[in-house]
């Protein structure tokens, strides 16, 4: 039943329209749509392998405004692990994820590691770009976590975004896989971080 | 109602026999009874529009039947124009103002209905969803909130079986079905046999009909709204959090001085009250998917004396040391005093009710610790609240006292639905103005309860002022009756 302790809590959080709710999508899903409806919270479940059982992997996808700071807070508690999205047609996006990383530092302390992806969206939007993948890269060195670019719309890298976001939890041994045959693609989940080709 | 005005009015043609004094005072009589309904309740008659189709005609008559009768109708003439002034302005203002007749404050969320609600924001408004207009008129305070964005919709979650959700915003006045559709939609579901229910905390499932308007705000406490397939109703299992806490709060309820509580309680009801429109009282009555029109301010006070009564149980049954739990049923006990020397009697009811909940009535060696000057002024309370002789106490009570009074308002709702329930509105043909007289009679206590402001005195040097009126505006609460029961047998096992 849901809300036991084997359930796995991602959150996701970014500015308005970098493309959040669409990556979660084509995640859970396997969709994407042009058209940009905002969001304000809805949850995903997805069922996943850990430590050789199966359990719930729940996706929090938040708004991007900032009128809701109590809901921010409170799934941040609830979390356990965060994925942090801007899209690299917009500078700006990538400074409005600060406050959001300071929080979480603020709200789950500093002892304890957990999971945090920095991605950069909308990586097919070459001709767009704003961010440097260097710039990102430096940014999630500065902040400890991993980095990816993806894009939701081409399918690029989402999969895997997920899968290493799972392999950086500890305490944990996590797969996308249900089968649990030990394919765990370790290998596969290095590479992507080579940069996203151009469209 | 408009035809048979109009049916009136236009006496002279059906009967040619009667003379025309008759015929004249008849129309007078239409006359003088359209204008002061008009002018007493404005707004609803002005958006509706089978109403201003209604006077519109009516005025077109008036003004003919000024050239037959003459001076005889002149004064009432001069009536029906300004009816018709006051609609023309009615529409100017509204086409500038936009077409927002209600409003909600800045946190978005008339209720919590989030389940967990934050604490992190004490100085959030009150958290009415405010009728605009007609508020001056009834010397309610006028209070500005209205974050733009927020206005008129109203914020909410519809859950899945799986506890996944789907976060909404909607205008107040949407109904059940536009809501299960658009929920669907996002959660991924297929159309087909889904129902939008109210999931209890106990586990009971209420359906809501498809045109029930506004699901969100008629919620019981800590019941949420899910979508489910028709068929797999029974596997609906409430989330965790509408269990309510596990701890209870008598720690910062030590804190905090009973009169200062008292104070933010009676504040905060007062403002929900005062933002309660007249008519959200019939629509009450009539049923939710009668008019289609919003009665969110009702439901949000209404709820209010609920969350009052269940917090009082939930503190008594999650105060585990005896001591402790007989010093708070002094202080709950001093705190309907308080209300009732207040007049928030909403509050009062709520409170000893609450304390008469089998759940603490039980608690044989709590209530034996108390003093007998406290168990003497319980005992009064619980006289003013017996409900026998149809709340004769309470009501020879209410009489002697003068506004501004928070009137225990579960009691007028039944009134109100009795008279409803027990005449019908047409008999033969014709509204029965006997029902509407009765119904109107309640309005007018209600009317008299707020015409003058809440001029509570402040307690003096208030401490944690803030975090007080944060408490009173987030109650916590289990609405469970089977665990509170199970809390209190735990505390104090029967006896053999
Ligand atoms: N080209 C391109 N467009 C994308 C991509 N991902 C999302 N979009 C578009 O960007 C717009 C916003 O996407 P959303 O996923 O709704 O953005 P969001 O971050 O969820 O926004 P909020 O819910 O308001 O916080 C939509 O029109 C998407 O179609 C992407 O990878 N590439
Ligand atoms: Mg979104």
């Amino acid at each position: 039943m849901p809300e036991q302790s084997n359930d796995y809590r991602v959150v996701v959080f970014g500015a308005g329209g970098v493309g959040k709710s669409s990556l979660v999508l084509r995640f859970v899903k396997g969709t994407f749509r042009e058209s940009y409806i905002p969001t304000i919270e809805d949850t995903y479940r997805q069922v996943i392998t850990c430590n050789k059982n199966i359990c719930t992997l729940q996706i929090t996808d938040t708004t991007g405004s900032h009128q809701f700071p109590a809901m921010q807070r409170l799934s941040i508690s609830k979390g356990h692990a965060f994925i942090l999205v801007y899209s690299i047609t917009s500078r700006q996006s990538l400074e409005e994820l600060r406050p959001i990383w300071e929080v979480i530092r603020e709200i789950k302390g500093t002892e304890e590691e957990f999971p945090i992806m920095l991605v950069g969206n909308k990586c097919d939007e070459s001709d767009a770009r704003e961010v440097q993948s260097a710039m990102g890269e430096n940014q999630a060195k500065a902040w400890k976590c991993n980095f990816m670019e993806t894009s939701a719309k081409t399918n690029h890298n989402v999969k895997e975004l997920f899968q290493e976001l799972l392999n950086m939890e500890k305490n944990r041994n996590m797969s996308l896989q249900l089968d649990g045959k030990k394919n765990k693609s370790q290998k596969g989940t290095r590479k992507i971080k080579e940069k996203c080709l151009l469209m | 109602m408009f035809l048979n005005s109009l049916s009136t009015y236009r006496i002279d043609s059906q009967s040619n026999s009667q003379d025309q004094e008759f015929i004249v005072a008849c129309k007078r009589r239409v006359i003088h009874f359209v204008h002061r309904w008009v002018m007493t309740i404005k707004t609803p008659v002005f958006s509706s529009p089978a109403a201003s189709q209604f006077l519109q005609t009516l005025q077109e008559e008036v003004a003919k039947d000024v050239e037959v009768y003459g001076v005889a109708l002149r004064d009432e003439a001069t009536l029906m124009l300004s009816v018709a002034e006051a609609l023309e302005r009615y529409e100017r203002d509204r086409s500038t103002a936009g077409v927002s007749k209600w409003k909600l404050p800045t946190s978005g969320r008339p209720i919590s209905l989030f389940g967990v609600t934050s604490t992190e924001e004490p100085t959030e408004p009150h958290r009415a969803i405010r009728a605009q207009d007609d508020s001056k008129g009834h010397g309610m305070p006028e209070v500005s909130l209205c974050h733009p964005l927020m206005s008129t919709s109203v914020i909410f979650r519809v859950y899945c079986a799986d506890h996944t959700y789907c976060t909404l915003r909607f205008p107040l006045n949407t109904t059940s079905e536009v809501i299960k559709r658009s929920a669907a939609d996002k959660l991924g579901l297929r159309q087909e046999n889904l129902l939008l229910v109210e999931l209890k905390s106990t586990g009971e499932v209420v359906p809501f009909r498809e045109r029930e308007i506004c699901p969100p705000t008629a919620l019981s406490l800590n019941g949420r709204l899910f979508i489910s397939n028709k068929d797999h109703l029974d596997a609906l299992m409430p989330l965790s959090e509408q269990e309510g806490p596990s701890e209870g709060t008598i720690n910062q309820l030590e804190m905090y001085s009973t009169r200062e509580l008292a104070y933010h309680i009676t504040s905060h009801d007062w403002d929900l009250f005062s933002a309660i429109h007249e008519y959200e009282f019939l629509y009450h009555v009539f049923g939710r998917d009668h008019f289609g029109e919003v009665m969110c301010n009702l439901d949000v006070f209404l709820r209010r004396f609920n969350e009052i009564q269940y917090w009082v149980v939930t503190e008594m049954c999650l105060a585990n040391a005896l001591s402790k739990r007989s010093q708070l049923l002094r202080k709950f006990i001093k705190l309907a005093a308080y209300c009732k020397e207040q007049q928030n009697l909403n509050a009062f009811f709520a409170i000893v009710i609450g304390l008469s909940n089998v759940a603490i009535s039980r608690l044989t060696q709590t209530w034996e610790r108390l003093s007998s000057r406290f168990r003497k002024m319980y005992t009064e309370f619980e006289m003013l609240i017996d409900p026998s002789k149809n709340h004769r106490a309470y009501r020879m009570y209410v009489a002697k006292l003068h506004s501004p009074i928070l009137p225990f308002t579960p009691l007028l709702m039944k009134d109100m639905t009795f008279t409803h329930e027990g005449n019908s509105t047409i008999i033969d043909g014709l509204v029965n103005f006997e029902k509407m007289h009765m119904l109107a009679e309640t309005l007018r206590t209600i009317r008299y309860c707020r015409s003058r402001p809440l001029a509570l005195e402040a307690p003096p040097v208030p401490k944690n002022e803030n975090e007080i009126r944060a408490y009173v505006r987030n109650l916590q609460v289990i609405d469970n009756q089977r665990r509170l029961l199970t809390l209190s047998q735990r505390h104090e096992p029967k006896r053999p």
